[in-house]
């Protein structure tokens, strides 16, 4: 009978890895959003959706790839293609300017997005 | 457990732990596949085409937050008071699922001050907020 012991070390530090890692992966781009209560959830299975970045110092991200603002119309185009029904998550600094995010918005439009989801950390009703 | 026979009476015995990497592979392989992504989001759509030419959007009540932050509803200075109250004699009861304003906001705002606005709107019964 072949040693399995090593293949079970291999799966279960796998496992263990997955669990820790999952949350940062899920998380994407690290950014400090602003905090709302009234917040809905959508759930991504599989769907894919689009997720700009855009981080405190200016930088912004498409999915997980950095992308200068004046070529984040072109990038986001290619990106959208075919998946014009679904929204465009935005994920914003809370400390950037609001013209900023409209900059964006518009091009989230231009690409023809009819909603976009602005991500928010979820604020306790008591806070 | 199995033993193997080694010479004479002499066994060498070991756990079998197959099972075991059956259960934790299927696990991981669970993980895998059915943790969702979740995103915890502010809705706002967007004018499509001519924009302002959609009667629907012009029926919408317009919320403009200044860079003073002031408010005005429809061009009219309210308060946040008058304004939750001035949204409830927009949308009366039975106006479920069309609760939507048109939101403009000032650029010089932080997007904080913002999405803190949004999700007033969004405590005043507003369903679906319009970014123009």
């Amino acid at each position: 009978m072949p040693d399995v012991t090593p293949l079970v070390n291999v799966a279960l530090v796998l496992l263990i890895v997955f669990i820790v890692v999952m949350p940062m992966i899920q998380e994407g781009i690290r950014v400090d959003t602003p905090e709302a209560a009234h917040l809905t959830q959508i759930v991504e299975e599989g769907q894919d959706y689009v997720v700009i970045s855009y981080q405190a110092d200016g930088s912004i991200y498409l999915n997980m790839r950095q992308v200068p603002l004046e070529r984040l119309r072109e990038e986001l185009a290619a990106e959208y293609q075919g998946k014009e029904e679904q929204p465009i998550v935005i994920k914003a600094s809370r400390s950037r300017p609001y013209s900023d995010i409209l900059q964006v918005v518009e091009i989230c439009q231009n690409v023809g997005a009819s909603t976009v989801e602005l991500m928010a950390k979820r604020k306790d009703e008591g806070d | 457990m199995s033993a193997r026979r080694l010479t004479g009476s002499q066994f060498e015995s070991s756990l079998n732990v197959t099972p075991l990497a059956d259960v934790s592979l299927s696990l991981l392989l669970g993980f895998m596949v059915i943790t969702p992504i979740i995103f915890q989001t502010l809705s706002a759509t967007l004018p499509q085409g001519s924009g302002a030419g959609s009667g629907q959007i012009k029926q919408d009540p317009i919320v403009q937050y200044t860079a003073d932050r002031r408010i005005l509803l429809d061009g009219k200075e309210v308060t946040r008071e008058e304004l939750q109250s001035k949204l409830r004699e927009y949308f009366p009861p039975g106006f479920e699922g069309k609760r939507k304003v048109m939101f403009s906001g000032a650029g010089e705002l932080l997007y904080d001050d913002i999405i803190v606005f949004l999700d007033e709107l969004r405590a005043y019964g507003v369903e679906t907020i319009g970014i123009r």
